[in-house]
């Protein structure tokens, strides 16, 4: 079943001044609980394709759906709510709450869905136990490692059960040892929990653990392999 | 969630939050500590004027104050006193036989409005007894005493048991003249009594003038709060007098009332306003310093009004947190300087003119502690709005971006 449905795609930055084309006319179709990695040398529109996906960027053309649900049309607020309910996001700093506990960090998004403390406590300890982390539930970020601080990251974008998980260079801080721990954690996720993962990366290992892998060049696909 | 996000947030910086309740409260502390010190010296020079001269209310014929004759007393003043002595808010009065006259000394001569009074109901109206600074009160000399001020002394030339001749026309509008001796010099607190007026017996008046009758009746009521309502009630009473609250006889003490009212707004508005960039400079720091964790929070699904809620509550938190120990620190000035008072003694010959002590006590009515409170509520929000707006124009996107 798609779930992703970019249409014809394309984005440019400052179009009235220097016009930058991100994205030309970008057509991608992904299956629900893919494990995909989307690659390409910097500036090949990777970051610019995966923001379009989660509704944090608004394409110059085409139309982008979601599980059925055109997100190019949405207002600001249906997009953050959108985003709420059906997305998680990995970021390449973490972008941790650093005042947060990794607990509360991960209780944090189901809070904002006004789910019960008694759902809330028990997914947190569930996640941050697969992430193996529950030891450390009462740390800080700045008390963490980058690679764990990366695993509670996870685990937050997971908190919600969202059917996309949008990661964006998950692995470029992590050491390599991070970086398996990481992407074994979240193949295995990917399994178990049948959200659709989509990756921006230029990090081979990430891309070896890929069950896709499509390529971007100058704002096109240029290759699309399933493995 | 959001309300513990934003408590936290407060302490990311402690050094700059710190500079901001700091502020707060230095400038909670010193409105309330100025509050209390300009109400204090209003409400001392308002207060001596009502209390050694104005009394609450005066009772005159209602031609008196457009022609102070001896034809314009009050008459029937036995009634008057009936009706005074019905009414239980009322707590003395007296009766003052007043004329305008020369006071001669051996020395020199000066213009003078000569009371007659009761010594022992005019000192339950205006304490002339407490204000004796030499001599006694009309307890000592037998014939024709006088008391007089310091300030008169000093012009006359004259001392305790000095002789000074007095002057004016008698109510058959014949000059006549009587010689009293200076029993009792008072340190007055108004300075109109000190300024120009002597007292004498009333009965020794009546004999040079051939008049009996009062022109003024001073009335001292058990709370001030009643006047407004004693004054209506004798207006009803007595139709034929004019009934005069201290409002109506002295409108410079009211003015000087809403001048410090005025005065006090405008220092907390001033102040306050300081306090409100304060607020926004730091409160805007932090928003752009952490532009890239507000566009996360938006990325994952935070809404724009909870954006804003959480800096309003974490501007309004931080504003708010100095608040009570800024108070607390007022009261507690003002506590120490109640009792102990603020000394002025160096400027206390000026000081004498307005009618001011030279010792201050300070006093603040409670109003002026929630008057203050709401103000800085209001700063707080009035200081939230624009940086927690800020944040909330943010892109996800384009705050994701920043480093």
């Amino acid at each position: 079943m798609i779930v992703i449905n970019a249409k014809n795609i394309s984005k440019t930055y400052n179009p009235d001044k220097v016009p930058v084309h991100a994205l030309n006319h970008v057509n991608l179709e992904i299956k629900k609980g893919e494990f995909t990695a989307i690659v390409g040398p910097s500036g090949s529109g990777k970051s610019t394709l995966l923001n379009i996906i989660g509704g944090l960027d608004v394409p110059t053309e085409g139309t982008i759906e979601l599980g059925g649900e055109d997100i190019s049309k949405f207002s600001d607020n249906e997009l953050i709510d959108f985003r709420l309910k059906h997305i998680g996001f990995v970021f390449q700093a973490y972008n941790l709450i650093p005042v947060l506990t990794a607990e509360e960090n991960v209780e944090f998004i189901m809070l904002l869905q006004k789910q019960s403390e008694k759902d809330r406590k028990a997914r947190t300890v569930e996640l941050l136990t697969k992430v193996g982390l529950k030891d450390q539930m009462n740390r800080r970020p700045s008390e963490l490692s980058g690679g764990q601080q990366q695993r509670v990251a996870v685990a937050r974008a997971l908190a919600s059960k969202p059917e996309f998980i949008l990661a964006d260079e998950p692995t470029a801080n992590l050491d390599s040892h991070s970086t398996a721990t990481l992407l074994d954690m979240m193949a295995n996720m990917n399994e178990k929990e049948g959200a659709t993962f989509v990756f921006s990366t230029h990090d081979q290992r990430v891309i070896d653990k890929a069950r896709r892998v499509i390529t971007l060049e100058d704002g096109k696909i240029v290759s699309d392999e399933v493995r | 969630m959001i309300f513990n996000i934003s408590w936290k947030n407060i302490w990311r910086n402690k050094l700059r939050s710190g500079v901001v309740i700091g502020a707060m409260i230095l400038g909670v502390w010193a409105l309330l500590f100025l509050f209390a010190f300009s109400d204090s010296i209003t409400n001392n020079m308002v207060g001596n004027s009502i209390k050694y001269d104005y009394s609450h209310i005066q009772l005159h014929n209602k031609a008196y104050k457009n022609d102070p004759t001896f034809n314009n007393s009050i008459s029937g003043p036995n009634e008057v006193e009936t009706v005074l002595a019905g009414l239980p808010q009322v707590a003395s009065y007296s009766q003052r036989l007043m004329v305008s006259g020369m006071v001669a000394s051996a020395n020199s001569t000066q213009g003078a409005m000569i009371y007659g009074i009761d010594p022992e109901a005019e000192a339950s109206v205006t304490y002339l007894d407490d204000q004796l600074a030499e001599g006694t009160y009309f307890t000592e000399i037998k014939r024709n005493p006088i008391v007089l001020s310091q300030h008169m002394a000093e012009k006359l030339k004259v001392r305790l048991g000095s002789k000074v001749v007095l002057t004016f026309q008698d109510s058959h509008n014949n000059i006549t003249a009587g010689s009293f001796r200076i029993e009792g010099i008072i340190k007055a607190k108004s300075p109109r009594i000190n300024e120009g007026v002597v007292f004498v017996r009333k009965g020794d008046l009546e004999k040079l003038t051939d008049w009996l009758q009062p022109q003024e009746i001073g009335i001292v009521l058990q709370d001030i709060q009643e006047v407004e309502l004693v004054k209506a009630a004798l207006q009803t009473s007595l139709p034929a007098l004019e009934v005069a609250s201290y409002k109506d006889l002295a409108p410079d003490l009211e003015v000087m009332t809403q001048q410090t009212k005025i005065s006090k707004t405008v220092l907390m508005v001033i102040i306050m306003l300081a306090l409100v960039f304060g607020i926004i400079n730091t409160m805007l720091m932090a928003v752009l310093e952490r532009t890239k964790e507000i566009g996360m929070l938006m990325a994952i699904g935070m809404k724009r009004i909870r954006v804003f809620t959480m800096i309003m509550i974490e501007t309004i938190l931080i504003s708010l947190a100095g608040a009570p120990l800024g108070m607390l620190m007022g009261y507690l000035t003002i506590v120490y300087f109640s009792s102990h008072g603020f000394d002025f003694s160096a400027y206390a010959a000026s000081l004498e003119q307005y009618g001011i002590d030279s010792i201050i006590y300070l006093s603040l009515d409670a109003s002026n502690y929630f008057m203050l409170a709401f103000t800085v509520v209001v700063t707080a929000v009035l200081g939230a709005v624009y940086p927690a707006r800020k944040a909330t124009k943010l892109k996800p996107v384009e705050a994701l971006r920043k480093l």
